[in-house]
């Protein structure tokens, strides 16, 4: 079931309104229930993976509660072992045999690794993030064991960011089930106008956009340099607008039954360097790294050298995280090398760095450097062959930017996306000083949101790009 | 207040799942809006069902959805001595009843859609003349006109005692349960049941077409199923039109792949010979756009290139000459499917066909 979906507003309707008429103690059984039907949308045997992580990382957080020294290191890696080992069957297996396999031929070896074609499960990383940050804290004493079984599914399948994240921690997400929460209109209202933000973006934006991107990215040998340099901006917006859309829906859909999911994007493309940018990009996911891997490889606290090191392979492992696929593995060895270069680069220049950043056309150019770099390593994570990443860059630099733009698609409609992402690009600027979410104006924004999303969206029901993840 | 607001809308919802989850509450629904006129009304198909789906004022004409009239066959001249089966999609079932007196010398006629969910087991008699007539609309035909495609609704046993080894038989058990599952809690066409319940009313109509003008003048966009024609007289389903999707009347196929469509075709044509059927015989309906010639591209030829293969040994029914004559009067305007006059065209060329199986013996 795709939030961008009519089945989704009944579903969500039946929820909340039983959610607000049902007694407190039997809501976490609703939300449970309702979370299954929400995820057996998709593929539903594929429960019965998530039934069997649940199973095992309820046990073993309560293991880890119980016992000390030795004992708890082997919970905690039989808990991580589940987990991992179902990302690798399910994620990874076809991408390490197809290399093995791969590898054997090229060196005519004997012998291959048979090949299954699994189809993975939806939302596997983002779910199983979220269990493993549960057993990690309660093996760190920062999170006490869930005794209710119930309540621990709960936090691992809650329906809203259970395919897409935002990928939660069990200190923010667990005790808000034992909360009870009663009707508050602002917050209602609320949470319904950024759910609507929401569908805005994915349907007005993100999926207007992918009129241009798609085509373009299916057909890369037939595209001028200007065709390229545009859809590849728009896709940096698409994939934005697409997932922080997503989270939105998320965000939104919870506040209105009271619970308050943490924030996963913050105006990224005004980041004004690269650190800066993931600070403001998919924020569950990157201080999910930061706290649990980063970290625990020593961070910062060590040589220089390490510290590079720590760096690449943070940034190489979120490459694959997105997907079993090289061009994932570059995107993130992308960024994290653009982020070693700045790193170097502040520490043999500091004053020139710091002068900079100081004056406004400093900081202008920072941002415009930042967005360029983040749109050059999205080629990479939207192009899976290496022969298509081939044909991209000569087409680039084949052509002139005196050719003409041929993109298929008519003139207001590019217009009309060029003027969506300039708004979407000030709203994000100044959203500090623009209460969109404005209680007081909640009917004639609901209204108008309403108003542009039938007019101006795109209706293919499109699902959003990281489900796949 | 807002206990009594929760409760509104949970029940709201929960009927609306709860009929458009369900074939009687669909049809229910259905047969209601239909049978109105006006406001309350449903103005889907009313139109063509291509219309149903761009809602382009210009193309707002009222479909005929009577049956083509019965032809006038002189039954004395032509004793009724022949079974008639006919595996077939909307081109058939949608023009004509399930009537032996549309054929020439059909006692019994069966009719079994693409769209079964289970395998039909059809018998041939012992002392009738059992023809099986195998139909499908060009841009379905190459994922239908296969032997396991017509066994799995036509062949119960053979669904069942198909041999699989154990990975197989493991795929198909679970793939058996999660169809299962999905099959009772989601309907399969939920989305769709909800946008009719919801949104097919008379009264927005205006608001509909208001929208398609708008997108179609302003953005030079129609809904992504639809294409208009090069000459903007007719609408076709994009699949059609796109030469990217193997549907389309542009599709490139390859000598190769007609070279196996052609095996397919024989391969069937043997089967059910084998399994008693006096006579095989295939039609395939022309896309619209590949009889209505509106726009200037490359077309694959696929009928005409199955019926001119050396290697074909079955009999194709193929109507696009009668079709090509005066070829805009056949179709609808707004509707994916022929009209009555083209349906008319298709069922005397059968009847030919026919005629010449069961009393010519050629």
């Amino acid at each position: 079931m795709v939030f961008n979906s009519l089945q989704f507003l009944v579903f969500f309707g039946i929820v909340t309104s039983a959610y607000f008429l049902l007694a407190h103690k039997y809501r976490w059984a609703l939300l449970l229930l309702a979370s299954c039907y929400f995820y057996m949308a998709f593929v539903p045997i594929y429960l019965g993976i998530l039934a069997l992580t649940i199973v095992i990382d309820y046990f073993a957080g309560i293991y880890l509660e119980r016992f000390q020294g030795g004992a708890k290191k082997i919970f905690l890696g039989c808990s991580l072992l589940a987990n991992l080992g179902v990302l690798a069957v399910f994620k990874y297996y076809y991408f390490f045999t197809a290399n093995f396999n791969f590898l054997a031929n090229y060196f005519s070896v004997p012998g291959h690794l048979p090949v299954l074609n699994i189809l993975l499960p939806i939302g596997l990383s983002f779910h199983t993030f979220q269990a493993m940050s549960y057993t990690i804290e309660v093996y760190r004493g920062k999170q006490k064991a869930e005794r209710n079984f119930g309540i621990y599914s709960l936090y691992v399948m809650f329906y809203p960011q259970l395919v897409a994240g935002p990928i939660e921690r069990p200190q923010n997400l667990i005790h808000q089930f034992y909360e009870k929460h009663v009707w508050d209109t602002v917050r209602v209202k609320l949470g319904l106008l950024q759910m609507m933000q929401g569908f805005f973006k994915k349907v007005v934006i993100a999926d207007r956009l992918a009129l241009v991107v798609d085509p373009a990215y299916a057909n890369l040998s037939n595209q001028s340099t200007w065709n390229l340099i545009i859809a590849s901006i728009f896709y940096s917006f698409q994939i934005y607008c697409d997932f922080s859309g997503y989270s939105d829906i998320a965000i939104g859909a919870s506040k209105v039954m009271g619970f308050k999911l943490m924030n996963n994007f913050n105006a990224p493309y005004t980041a004004k360097s690269i650190p800066d940018f993931w600070r403001r990009w998919h924020i569950s996911l990157s201080s999910w790294f930061k706290d649990y891997v980063y970290f625990s490889l020593g961070g910062n606290r060590v040589s220089v050298p390490r510290w590079y090191v720590n760096i690449m392979i943070v940034f190489i492992l979120s490459g694959f995280w997105h997907g079993a696929s090289w061009n994932f593995a570059i995107w993130g060895a992308l960024h994290g090398l653009f982020q070693l270069i700045g790193l170097t680069f502040n520490r043999i220049f500091p004053i020139l760095a710091a002068d900079q950043r100081k004056s406004a056309g400093g900081i202008w150019m920072y941002r415009l450097l930042t967005f360029l770099l983040v749109t050059i390593a999205w080629v990479f994570f939207r192009i899976p062959k290496f022969g298509d990443i081939q044909i991209y860059f000569r087409q680039l630099t084949r052509g002139s930017i005196l050719d003409p733009i041929s993109l298929a698609l008519n003139t207001n409609e590019l217009n009309i996306s060029i003027l969506l992402i300039i708004g979407l690009y000030l709203y994000d600027f100044k959203r500090d000083k623009i209460r969109v979410d404005s209680v007081k104006l909640f009917w004639p924004i609901m209204s108008g949101l309403v108003f542009l999303i039938y007019f101006f969206g795109v209706f293919n029901l499109k699902q959003f790009i990281y489900f796949q993840f | 207040m807002q206990k009594l607001l929760a409760f509104i809308g949970f029940i709201f919802c929960a009927l609306t799942l709860y009929l458009t989850s369900s074939n009687s509450g669909m049809k229910w629904i259905a047969q209601d809006r239909y049978s109105r006129i006006g406001a309350l009304g449903a103005d889907k198909y009313l139109y063509g069902d291509l219309y149903g789906l761009a809602y382009l004022s210009k193309f707002k004409q009222v479909k005929d959805t009577n049956f083509v009239p019965l032809p006038p066959i002189d039954q004395k001249a032509y004793p009724k001595s022949a079974n008639l089966f006919i595996l077939g999609d909307s081109y058939l079932y949608s023009f004509f009843t399930q009537d032996p007196r549309y054929y020439v010398g059909v006692n019994q006629v069966q009719f079994i859609r693409w769209s079964v969910a289970n395998p039909v087991e059809i018998i041939p008699s012992k002392n009738k003349k059992n023809i099986l007539l195998i139909e499908s609309v060009e841009r379905n035909m190459s994922g239908l006109f296969n032997l396991n495609s017509v066994k799995a609704r036509l062949d119960k046993a053979e669904a069942a005692n198909s041999k699989q080894n154990t990975r197989q038989k493991i795929a198909f058990f679970s793939s058996e349960i999660d169809r299962g599952i999905k099959k009772s809690l989601y309907h399969q066409s939920l989305e769709a049941n909800i946008e009719f319940a919801w949104f097919n009313f008379g009264f927005l109509e205006s608001l509909k077409e208001f929208k398609a003008d708008f997108n179609l003048n302003f953005f030079g966009r129609v809904d992504k199923d639809v294409a208009i024609s090069k000459d903007q007289h007719f609408l076709y389903l994009a699949e059609t039109v796109n030469p990217t999707h193997a549907g389309s009347s542009f599709f490139e196929i390859s000598e190769a792949q007609i070279n196996g469509q052609v095996q397919q075709l024989n391969a069937i044509q043997e089967y059910y010979k084998a399994k008693g059927f006096d006579e095989v015989l295939f039609s395939i309906i022309p896309n619209p756009v590949s009889v209505l010639r509106t726009e200037n591209r490359r077309e694959n030829h696929l009928i005409q290139r199955i019926k001119s293969h050396p290697d074909f040994k079955g009999k194709l029914i193929d109507p696009s000459e009668g079709l090509s004559k005066n070829a805009t009067s056949n179709f609808f305007t707004s509707d994916s499917h022929w009209n009555q006059r083209g349906a008319k065209i298709w069922l005397d060329q059968l009847n030919i066909r026919l005629k010449n199986s069961i009393y010519l013996g050629n």
